[in-house]
């Protein structure tokens, strides 16, 4: 009895600290509301004009503040002007007096602050030309369904579409729980991104601290898929993919990296996955102990310090080599998803206006699968491939400048690419679009072949976000000029118009192939995608339109529309299901559904 | 005492810590049932990490793992294995000054951080950890303090965020490892690590007569000043390199959100001047290569040592704070630790105990903006007049006075330093008028970036806000052009103004922001300009996991990438702006001013992450208001032209 008697007094001590805490939270929140509100018109007696420390100057070169925060500034305000010489030529002012300064000053008084100076809507505004008010008119049409569809499916999903607010909240909601940190499969060693007292390191004869930690992770991806396309037997089945990787860590700079794909093989023109073909009752095997990656990066200059002990020799240059991915131009020009290759790369350099210059030099030898424009891709291991890829930051613009040359004695044929993209966000009257423009040419040095043929590929992605939402709506073209080669794609990569759309793209889990043609041979089409976002981000649907035409008078024009939706079930899984309905020229319609169980670890 | 020993009792004090926990929260575990049935209400589900195993814990049980947590880390305090700048200030009172209003102090105490750490995190799924933290307290993470949790709760040395120790008990040379650094464990005996050595450590410890007793161990029955006992001379604290290792943040996953270190190495600063980042970050001038002042390394019993080169611990940058000023700068007489004996309440004299004035939560609970302790206000108060405690009472009120006028006079020189800064990072043109008649009024300024050590803005240049501000006034007086003002909220009104997003004003097409912007990968249709870097749009369930391609080659993932938008070493841009149409009313004088802006984050990002909470109750408008009332005027031209 005595026992209860004191536990509720501590409960009731307890319950009392927690209502004095959350007493002084809302007197903070209230106290500070008007903090912030006051300090504008106080006028502590504070002043530094007396400040003798040699780091700060007494007297500074401090413009006039204008005199209110809440007019940006008027004719009355203006400080005095010398008068014009002439009717043509500018007087400048000069900067601003020498006046100390004091924090927290009052209106009028000197202080280096901007203070709130509001857009004005009164000022006339400068005038849309009319090419503007018809090709952003003509966007907005394209947009209208969004808002319909948005609205249909936050009916049919119960999900609450994503629609940021315009103002700013008043209210504090206090500090809100965040996911714990997912441990990986295994850390030894360190944790990954993990909080904790981090060990000493082992200092290397070259002098750098290196701090081995080894971590595994990875995906695990299982589906089925029903896919028609209307050429070939339609595909049933149970696939499974694993995509397993261990890094051994050795500084923030330096890794090994090892990863395999054990549950699904690759073949010289494919991959076979692991599961159960539903149609023919048979069971499929792709269990292989292969490594899909193997190499080693790091930075030339962290791993051997010494040499340059001052920062003065600029010896940071970044390598790898070994058993890697390769994707370039977004994947057009290059699109290997392993490929022994050694690479050697510059980073953050600038001048003359380019702001962040990015160069990597390129030699593969091995593991090189070639683009074939009319069938599957085919891994020639006797062919190799050097290239030098660049990024530059412009102000307007990202610029991506690239080339590369394979060849091949085996009979694959020796072939020249190039690749010009300039990715810019353009600001319109009503919207801000976002614009990526590639060009693309393959040219045969040798004979042509299917694996090395000549052609060119004007790509166009275009997209932007309708207003209160975070939405998508994407519009994507091509135009294919004779029979544009990739340099290097690998067995699931298919053509190189893949990221026109999800029609386009293989699932790259199965046989669930591309409802459309991706390969860039003679054709012109694109895509017309919409994307929202439901429950704060979690929950996603696409719907898709698209279509090409063959320029090359084989009458092969196709059409299809898809449906995507996918979300996330917890910390570690989401699911996709996509489905598509696709009518070709000269093809039945082709019909396709599948549905994806994805986890992260 | 070994380094093994030492980390042995830093792993022996976790294990107590969890010991603890385990034995007090199991007895207690019914407890909300009682309480439930007493029909009281629970406290919000609150997820508490404190052992390696994820535990929620439901009402007041809340309370009591939370006793238990201050229990340990009490006891952690009391090894006091990472000490704070507090010890410090006692020999080295003009670098904990000039320390204790810097970025670096300031690093962890930020709301605005905070929250777009927990952002990342929630956006990331938990998978971004303590990738932002970790260089904002390095103490805090070594000491395993959680992710999110308000810094009204963390250990004195973790708020310090970038404290004396992270630099000075730092003895490896870490390279761009984006600060995953191991810090030397120890109390304030233990050796530092600095860029001269111990000559001078020597001969204060020498000679007793002058400097008085000093204890370079632990000792309770020994009056005398503690003291690290060897100061070691690590050159790698001289150079870049030790700067880079935080100021040159990438992600596992490859993406470089900060890379001013890469910057600074490439620039002519370090490839012909031979400067280092110290030279004009720690020098006599903020942001130029000057030279050093002189001054005592210590002040030790009131006795300075000899003067010598002296390196500004301000190390100012664009950022400032927005929290209450008896929080920041830190003073050392303004906090008082939670549970800390409050000698004031038992002495009249208004003395002040060592352990500060007030605790945080009573700081918060100080109306600065009333005037609380001033001279003016105290006249008006009455017998009727309500204070919380302990602002009842009028002797702790003037002494928060006290502290306050200090901290502003503080802010103030801290404000000057910023500006030196800015203005020696950006140079302004004069306004050039290149065409003036009736149908067109065209001019343009020249924007420069004025120092040779990196671009300008950098580092965080993402959502590093400086931009020109342009006004143009008719002969009568009637403001006919306007570019970068503010929306409502306090943006400009770029795209990711919120106003400008939503289509409520129109976007401010003539801008000039320096600004660089987090671009991310659609699903299809190319790449967007996002606030935050997290691609969403690929999948619903964005993660942060060691890339699995060679991240040196693109120099960045697949996913994400940053468009640079500053200036770089030795550019400039050429500002041009037009009027034409109704912009001109007619001839006449017109009045243009130009103004270089700089502020420290765009109020879009506070809207971006103000989901997650803001640390000391603020609300996502208060922090607006406090993020546009520290914009800066860097420079400022004024010019006019007669049209005819």
């Amino acid at each position: 009895m005595n026992s209860t008697s004191q536990h509720n007094s501590t409960l009731q001590a307890i319950a009392g600290k927690t209502a004095l805490v959350l007493w002084l939270v809302s007197w903070s929140m209230i106290s500070g509301a008007r903090t912030s509100h006051a300090e504008e018109l106080r006028i502590p007696a504070v002043d530094i004009s007396g400040i003798q420390s040699s780091q700060f100057p007494t007297a500074l070169e401090i413009p006039p503040a204008p005199a209110t925060e809440e007019a940006p500034f008027s004719d009355k305000k203006l400080p005095p002007l010398p008068q014009s010489s002439s009717n043509q030529s500018a007087s400048n002012y000069s900067e601003s007096n020498l006046i100390p300064f004091s924090y927290h000053t009052g209106p009028g008084c000197p202080s280096p602050f901007a203070g709130h100076v509001a857009y004005d809507p009164c000022v006339p505004e400068e005038e849309e030309p009319a090419c503007y008010h018809l090709s952003e008119g003509f966007l907005e049409a394209i947009g209208k369904p969004a808002e319909p569809l948005s609205h249909l499916m936050e009916v049919l999903l119960h999900s609450e579409h994503v629609e940021p607010h315009t103002e700013l909240e008043h209210h504090a909601i206090g500090l809100q729980s965040i996911p714990d940190r997912p441990p990986l499969l295994l850390e030894l060693n360190e944790e990954f991104l993990g909080a904790g007292f981090l060990e000493q390191g082992v200092v290397l004869p070259t002098g750098a601290v290196w701090r081995p930690a080894l971590w595994v992770f990875g995906t695990y991806r299982t589906g089925t898929n029903y896919f028609d396309g209307g050429t070939a037997p339609a595909v049933g089945e149970w696939a499974n993919r694993l995509d397993l990787f261990a890094q051994l860590n050795l500084s923030g700079t330096e890794r090994i990296l090892f990863g395999m794909r054990p549950l699904d093989e690759e073949t010289s023109t494919s991959r076979r996955f692991t599961g159960y073909d539903i149609r023919n009752g048979d069971s499929l095997d792709g269990w292989n102990a292969e490594p899909q990656t193997l190499f080693f990066e790091g930075d030339f200059g962290e791993i051997f310090p010494n040499l340059d002990p001052f920062d003065t020799s600029a010896l940071d240059y970044g390598f790898s080599v070994g058993r890697q991915p390769l994707s370039f131009q977004q994947g057009l020009l290059i699109n290997e998803d392993r490929i022994d290759a050694v690479t050697v790369t510059r980073n953050t350099l600038n001048g003359n206006g380019n702001l962040n210059f990015r160069g990597t030099f390129v030699y593969a030898w091995n593991e090189i699968n070639r683009n074939d424009v009319v069938g599957p891709n085919r891994l020639d291991n006797d062919s190799q491939l050097v290239g030098f890829f660049t990024e530059s930051d412009f102000r307007q613009s990202t610029v991506n400048a690239d080339v590369a040359y394979v060849w091949s004695e085996d009979g694959f044929g020796d072939l020249f690419v190039v690749g010009l993209s300039a990715i810019q966000r353009l600001s319109g009257f009503h919207n801000t679009y976002n614009s990526s423009l590639h060009l693309l040419a393959s040219i045969p040095t040798d004979d042509e072949t299917v694996y090395a043929s000549q052609g060119e590929l004007l790509f166009h992605q275009f997209s932007w976000t309708p207003h209160h939402t975070n939405d998508l709506i994407f519009l994507n073209t091509f135009w294919g000029i004779d029979q544009f080669t990739s340099a290097s794609r690998g067995p699931l990569g298919g053509g190189p118009l893949g990221q026109t759309g999800l029609l386009f793209s293989a699932a790259g889990l199965g046989r669930y192939g591309a409802p459309l043609n991706n390969q860039a041979n003679s054709v012109v089409g694109g895509s017309l995608g919409y994307q929202m976002f439901y429950n704060d981000l979690k929950e996603q649907v696409v719907f898709e339109i698209g279509g090409r035409q063959d320029t090359n008078g084989a009458d092969n024009a196709a059409i299809a529309t898809g449906l995507r939706y996918q979300k996330a079930l917890d910390q570690h899984w989401f699911f996709v299901i996509d489905s598509f309905v696709s009518k070709g020229e000269s093809t039945d319609i082709g019909q396709g559904v599948r549905f994806e169980l994805q986890s992260k670890f | 005492m070994t380094a093994a020993r030492r980390l042995e009792i830093v792993l022996n004090s976790h294990r107590m810590v969890k010991t603890i926990v385990v034995l007090v929260i199991l007895p207690l575990w019914l407890c909300p049932i009682d309480v439930m049935a007493q029909g009281k209400q629970p406290v919000a589900t609150v997820s508490i990490s404190v052992t390696d195993s994820h535990q929620e814990i439901v009402g007041d049980r809340e309370v009591v793992l939370q006793q238990a947590i201050d229990q340990a880390h009490a006891e952690c305090f009391e090894d006091n294995c990472f000490p704070s700048a507090k010890q410090c200030a006692t020999c080295h009172p003009q670098h904990y000054r000039e320390w204790s209003v810097s970025p670096h102090s300031y690093a962890q105490l930020s709301p605005v951080f905070n929250a777009m750490s927990n952002k990342l995190n929630k956006l990331n799924s938990g998978t971004l950890g303590d990738f932002c933290i970790r260089c904002h307290t390095p103490t805090g993470m070594a000491l395993n303090e959680p992710l999110n949790t308000s810094n009204l709760n963390r250990h004195p040395t973790s708020r310090e965020g970038v404290t004396c120790i992270t630099c000075h008990r730092i003895n490896q040379a870490w390279g761009k490892g984006a600060g995953r650094q191991a810090l030397v464990p120890g109390d304030v005996h233990q050796a530092v690590y600095g860029p001269i050595g111990s000559n001078v450590l020597n001969q204060v410890l020498s000679n007793p007569d002058k400097f008085g007793v000093l204890k370079t161990k632990k000792a309770d029955d020994v009056r005398g000043r503690d003291i690290h006992k060897v100061s070691h001379r690590f050159f790698q604290i001289t150079t870049s390199g030790f700067c880079g290792s935080c100021h040159d943040v990438f992600a596992p996953n490859g993406f470089r959100l900060e890379d001013a270190f890469s910057e600074f190495k490439q620039s002519p600063s370090a490839r012909i001047h031979g400067h280092n980042c110290q030279d004009c970050h720690m020098g006599a001038v903020p942001g130029e290569a000057k030279g050093y002042t002189d001054g005592p390394a210590a002040v030790v019993g009131n006795v300075s040592t000899a003067s010598r080169k002296h390196t500004n611990h301000m190390m100012i940058g664009p950022d400032y704070p927005v929290i209450h000023r008896g929080l920041f700068p830190h003073h050392p007489e303004a906090i008082r630790e939670e549970g800390a004996v409050d000698l004031i309440d038992q002495a009249t004299s208004g003395a002040i105990t060592e352990s500060g004035l007030a605790t945080m939560r009573e700081w918060l609970c100080f109306d600065d903006a009333a005037g609380w302790g001033t001279e003016s206000f105290e006249k008006t108060v009455t017998d009727n007049s309500y204070f919380p405690h302990p602002w009842d009472n009028k002797q702790k009120r003037l002494k928060a006075r006290q502290i306050l006028n200090e901290q502003y006079q503080l802010l103030a020189e801290a404000t000057i330093a910023r500006l030196q800064l800015l203005r020696a990072g950006y140079h302004l043109g004069q306004i050039e008028f290149h065409r003036s008649d009736c149908e067109q009024v065209e001019f343009g300024i020249d924007l420069r970036n004025g120092t040779p050590g990196h671009g300008v803005p950098t580092g965080f240049d993402a959502e590093r806000m400086v931009f020109l501000r342009v006004h143009v006034w008719d002969p009568t007086g009637r403001m006919v052009f306007q570019s970068g003002d503010l929306d409502p909220n306090g943006d400009v009104r770029d795209s990711h103004s919120l106003y400008v997003h939503n289509g409520e004003i129109p976007l401010d097409r003539n801008l000039v922001s320096l600004q660089s912007r987090f671009v991310t990968r659609n699903i299809r249709g190319g790449e967007r300009e996002q606030i935050l870097n997290v691609p969403y749009s690929l999948d619903p369930l964005p993660y942060t996991r060691p890339a699995t391609r060679a991240f040196t080659v693109l120099g960045r993932p697949i996913g994400a990438r940053k468009h640079k938008q500053n200036i770089e070493v030795d550019g400039g841009i050429d500002a041009r702006y037009e009027l034409k149409g109704k912009q001109i009313t007619g001839a006449g004088t017109y009045t243009v001013r130009v103004q270089l802006i700089a502020g420290m984050v765009p109020v879009n990002l506070v809207h971006e992450i103000s989901d997650v909470g803001f640390d000391y109750g603020m609300s996502a408008k208060q922090l607006a208001r406090a993020i546009v009332d520290g914009h800066l005027v860097v420079h400022e031209r004024i010019s006019q032209v007669r049209v005819k």
